[in-house]
């Protein structure tokens, strides 16, 4: 059963139409890099794969869910790192990830999880005022928390140190051959060393890179 | 949803606020600035039930719409609706969970400015008159957060949530008023039957609304 299926998946804002009806499909175990140009639609892409963008037409199933009939449903089999690793000011890392973990209903302990992820300094301090890679740690640790059968990745080495990427890529190896993982990314000889398979999306839709 | 997963959105609801302390600080000096400001303009509320009513219902209107404009476009803003969309809950708890404490604050904010009308302009501290305010404010809040979430993404929000929340309001303002207007007059609750009735009604409606409402409007584009 695959971890992603897509099938002549649309979307269009206001007038505008993003891509051609497109098909892209990730296998369990599967991780797939996704290349294209600024502006192309990379982060709606993940996005609807995540269900938190409805498409205008075509077929979703997330690990044998139908994503467009039941979201609900479909949500907790994915984690998704969003572009901008949206935190909330008020928390810490370490609260977000607890609260995380009770959302997933999973047991985690998060001291070990920000140690894994490189936040052990950070753990207790407000999200406010993490430099951009802390947060992108914690954006990558919130995604990969319950370890969903589908992990979308935004961009997840932006804004990384050499230490936070070598995490990013022992996430990635760790995923492979178990679970499926999509990421967008810019740079493609990253993407070629640190997927199984890479795609290229543009307005005529997704094509093998 | 588990009780388990709605309490962890409660706790994070409540956490910020706790931790920011934005909303309830700036609530509360809001409410007060009404009831200064209210002082300037009205030495005695003694014969004066109309005017009475306006001063213990206005802060309450725009302290509700405030606090539920305010949280919904810091989500906006911050990006985290992102984080709340990619959550393995049903959208609507995310909105339900943010309306419990925005009732909550909203609540306090009316305790606030009941205690300081019987305070300040020795209006009468009594069910009568808590009753109604308790009422308006559970509608109150229910509008506020459904037409802030509504305008949070929008571009001219802050125009666009008391466009959205005051004609919403309107049949809400209206009974709260009529059975404030009874209270301060000294009858009993049983006089004001009828605008209690339609508050209690309008909560219920309202609430049932949202749920219908709620995922709707947390969709993403």
């Amino acid at each position: 059963m695959p971890a992603l299926w897509m099938s002549g998946l649309r979307k269009r804002f206001g007038a505008r139409e993003l891509w051609a009806p497109l098909d892209l499909t990730v296998e369990a175990g599967e991780t797939v890099a996704l290349l294209g140009a600024n502006g192309v639609g990379k982060s709606t892409l993940l996005r609807i794969a995540a269900t938190a963008s409805r498409p205008t037409a075509g077929a979703l199933v997330v690990d044998g869910v139908d994503a467009v009939r039941s979201p609900d449903q479909a949500r907790p089999r994915v984690g998704l790192q969003p572009q901008d690793a949206p935190l909330y000011a008020e928390l810490t890392p370490h609260e977000h990830l607890r609260w995380w973990a009770r959302l997933h209903g999973v047991a985690v302990d998060p001291d070990a999880t920000l140690v894994q992820f490189g936040l052990a300094q950070a753990a207790h301090r407000p999200s406010a005022v993490l430099s951009r890679g802390q947060r992108q740690r914690v954006a990558l640790a919130l995604a990969s928390l319950p370890d969903p059968p589908l992990l979308l990745l935004d961009e997840p080495f932006t804004a990384l140190d050499a230490a936070g990427a070598t995490q990013v890529e022992a996430l990635l190896a760790a995923r492979r051959g178990r679970k499926g993982t999509l990421m967008a990314l810019h740079d493609e000889a990253l993407a070629r060393r640190v997927a199984d398979r890479v795609v290229r999306l543009d307005r005529t839709g997704v094509h093998p890179a | 949803m588990s009780d388990g997963r709605f309490r962890a959105l409660l706790w994070k609801d409540a956490r910020r606020e706790l931790r920011g302390k934005e909303s309830i600080a700036a609530g509360v000096v809001l409410v007060l600035l009404f009831y200064v400001l209210d002082l300037f303009a009205f030495p005695t509320l003694a014969g004066a039930p109309r005017t009475a009513a306006a001063v213990l219902w206005t802060p309450l209107l725009y302290a509700a719409g405030a606090l539920a404009g305010r949280a919904w476009a810091a989500e906006a803003d911050r990006g985290t609706l992102e984080l709340l969309r990619a959550a393995p809950v049903p959208l609507l708890s995310h909105g339900l969970s943010r309306w419990v404490v925005n009732l909550v604050i909203t609540l306090a904010l009316a305790l606030v400015g009941f205690v300081a009308g019987g305070a300040l302009f020795a209006l009468p501290v009594t069910v009568e008159v808590a009753l109604p305010l308790a009422l308006g404010a559970v509608g109150l809040s229910i509008l506020a957060s459904l037409a802030a979430a509504l305008a949070a993404q929008a571009r001219s929000r802050d125009v666009l949530l008391p466009i959205l929340l005051v004609p919403l309001a309107a049949p809400l303002l209206q009974a709260g008023i009529a059975a404030t207007l009874s209270a301060l007059a000294g009858l009993p609750l049983s006089e004001a039957r009828a605008p209690l009735l339609v508050l209690a009604a309008y909560d219920l409606v309202a609430l049932g609304v949202s749920l219908v409402l709620w995922p709707i409007l947390l969709e993403g584009e």
